[in-house]
């Protein structure tokens, strides 16, 4: 059994958030895969099971002309368009392709600069229940501590091999 | 109508003779009843008369509808049963007969009623009635036209504009005290890199993704060097005497992960934090040894060893943090100075030499540029050259562009330190300012569309490798640009474009472009 295959969806994870990485990878644990827009994280659910999916909401389109658009439409502007809270209603209620079997609410977690209280609605009826605000303070291990809560939940034992 | 008033229909106020013909008309022409005997009731105007005590004489039925009157017959309410204050009537009064005094009216008075509870503002027109013998006021006539609606605005929005202004001042102060905060930030980071040790890279900017990695791959392998010592001077008796045996065994995996960690760390910016823990790690395990259980020297270069690479990654983070700190540093002084434009106090326009304003624009980003290792050339400079304006404004504008310019280059190869070029010409009688960069690319649809200068706007692109911004810059340099009678022009194309590589390939944005930012101004002649 391989290691549990991890999906951060997160615009900044190479810069003002790299330091979240650090303890990942020092564990060795896991298979930690990084997408940095709406194109790729979509391209890895489509593609990918994963065993715990992070996501950030406030995410720039990418490529993909359906982000762009939404986008576009929402102003242009990552705080408005929640490309994030776009995928997962994607993921989760309707792109036109049966729900692939890994994809269950326990196993997303969403780790962004809104409150609760601006997603809390969106994130009850997608039935996700783990999320983690971004603010001053945050300890370099609050994503490996998010990822060990959502694989705990999920109950992941390694990720579905061949997807 | 007569034969001459069915010709009249035809009337042209604009015909030379227009008003003298009208008043041939009213005396020749048998007038329709109703404009013979103009009954007021029919403006669309609220008419009223009333004694001095205020009775209602006359009232037109606009003014009923107003006021919410019987429409028809006698009234025998007065118009100061209206007021919301019925002290404001005589205040009312006086206005009306201290206007006649001075030889006008009293026009476009605000009055404050309430009718049927609820309010009522009204515009009131307003002059006194008098008896031609003996100048006697006998009552007082005027207009009324119900401006509630445009009252409640006006007030909303005059709250608004005061709100907007004590904002933009609170704005401006708390910008302020941010741009103390990083000023504090900066020093204390230069403080911890000072206590750091010597610097191992050979130059005060923010190291490379090459240079951190080599830097990284030193220390990691003297480390695994010292590790491998110790594992290779003791015997698994000893060691397990030290140190319980799933201890030596995370020792010898953290250590394949200081031997391969550019493989197995595919985020190069995350490699320093991850050999921190790492290294973090390694101090610990070496503390919780007993004495005498472990060749002492030994171990201490073990400490030694993580210890360096520990400094090594915070030495990292904090260069990382003030680069961070530089760029938002200038991006905050910035947005401050654009947020108070309207609320400070006006400057005049003088004449200011065009290199005494690049010069100024140099100052305030001269760190920035060593900090991002950018180096800015001027080329073609006009000496001499004068612009009409008002200094301040104009140097933001010309340090937004060379801000962005040297925030959106890319490194080129070892040994060849990337470059910002400006020059400066004229062109058909008008003084143009470029700023010239390699780097990251704005796609032709943000320029033709000119997304680019929408405020908050930043390019597609522009988030590349973790740039910082608002999306003022550029509107704020147009913005300049144009009340100084110029304007400000974008170019980007790529720096060496292949046939096989179109707009609609892949790649097509992952290559390095040329982006020109020209500000254009009119030269201040002699």
């Amino acid at each position: 059994m391989g290691k549990p295959r991890i999906l951060w969806v997160e615009d900044s994870a190479r810069f003002e958030l790299a330091n979240l990485l650090g303890p990942i990878y020092a564990c060795n644990k896991y298979e930690l895969m990084l997408a940095e827009d709406a194109t790729a994280a979509q391209r890895y659910l489509d593609s990918v099971s994963f065993d715990a999916v992070i996501m950030d909401i406030r995410i720039p389109p990418g490529r993909d002309r359906q982000w762009a658009k939404k986008y576009e439409r929402a102003g242009s502007d990552k705080a408005s368009a929640q490309l994030g809270l776009a995928i997962l209603f994607w993921l989760f209620q309707g792109n036109g392709k049966p729900r692939p079997d890994w994809v269950r609410p326990e196993k997303f977690a969403v780790f962004s600069v809104e409150e609760k209280y601006e997603i809390g609605p969106s994130l009850r009826e997608l039935g996700i229940f783990v999320f983690e605000e971004k603010r001053p303070g945050l300890r370099d291990t609050v994503l490996l501590e998010l990822i060990e809560k959502v694989l705990r939940n999920g109950h992941g034992n390694g990720h579905i091999q061949g997807k | 109508m007569t034969k001459k008033a069915t010709a009249r229909t035809n009337f042209d106020p604009r015909e030379p003779n227009a008003k003298q013909n009208c008043s041939i008309m009213s005396t020749e022409l048998d007038l329709h009843p109703l404009l013979r005997n103009l009954d007021p009731s029919y403006l669309p105007i609220g008419l009223y008369a009333v004694t001095p005590e205020g009775c209602f004489v006359f009232c037109n039925e606009h003014a009923r509808r107003l006021l919410h009157l019987p429409e028809q017959g006698p009234l025998t309410q007065k118009i100061g049963d209206f007021y919301a204050q019925p002290e404001d009537r005589a205040r009312v009064l006086t206005h009306v007969l201290q206007a006649e005094a001075e030889g006008s009216y009293a026009q476009k008075q605000i009055l404050h009623f309430k009718v049927s509870g609820r309010d009522l503002y009204v515009q009131n027109n307003c002059r006194s009635l008098r008896d031609p013998r003996t100048n006697d006021i006998i009552g007082f006539t005027g207009s009324l036209v119900d401006i509630t609606e445009e009252h409640e605005h006006s007030f909303v929005n005059k709250t608004l504009h005061q709100r907007v202004a004590d904002l933009t001042t609170d704005i401006g102060r708390v910008l302020h005290a941010n741009s103390s905060t990083l000023v504090m930030v900066h020093q204390a980071l230069d403080t911890a890199l000072g206590a750091l040790g010597p610097n191992p890279f050979n130059h005060e900017g923010l190291p490379s993704g090459e240079e951190i990695d080599e830097a990284l791959q030193r220390q990691a392998q003297e480390l695994t060097q010292a590790v491998a010592k110790l594992f290779e001077a003791t015997n698994l008796n000893q060691r397990k005497e030290a140190l319980p045996e799933v201890v030596w065994e995370e020792l010898e995996e953290r250590t394949a992960l200081l031997r391969d960690f550019v493989d197995r760390i595919p985020v190069q910016e995350s490699r320093a934090n991850a050999l921190r823990v790492v290294a973090r790690r390694i101090l610990e395990i070496c503390e919780r040894v007993p004495a005498q259980k472990l060749p002492k020297e030994l171990r201490k270069e073990v400490q030694r060893a993580a210890a360096s690479l520990e400094r090594l990654t915070a030495r990292i983070s904090a260069l990382n943090a003030r680069a961070a700190v530089i760029q938002m540093d200038y991006t905050i002084r910035s947005l401050r100075e654009f947020i108070i434009t309207d609320v400070r106090r006006a400057e005049k326009q003088q004449r200011v030499r065009l290199q005494q304003l690049l010069d100024a624009a140099h100052k305030q980003l001269t760190e920035f540029a060593e900090c991002s290792r950018v180096k800015i050339r001027f080329a073609q400079t006009l000496p001499e050259t004068s612009i009409f304006g008002i200094e301040r404004d104009l140097v933001r504008a010309l340090a937004n562009l060379l801000h962005n310019s040297i925030k959106y280059t890319w490194h080129r190869d070892r040994g060849q330190a990337p470059w910002v070029t400006v020059r400066t010409s004229r062109q058909n009688g008008v003084l143009a300012i470029a700023f010239e960069n390699w780097g990251v690319p704005i796609s032709p649809e943000e320029i033709q569309n000119n997304l680019i200068f929408k405020l908050g706007y930043r390019g597609q692109w522009s988030k590349d490798r973790g740039r910082l911004g608002t999306g003022i810059g550029l509107t704020d340099s147009l913005d300049v640009a144009q009340k100084h009678g110029g304007t400000v022009k974008v170019e980007s194309r790529p720096s060496r474009p292949r046939s096989s590589v179109t707009p609609e390939s892949e790649d097509y944005f992952q290559q390095p472009f040329i982006t020109i930012v020209t500000m254009f101004l009119p030269e201040a002649l002699e």
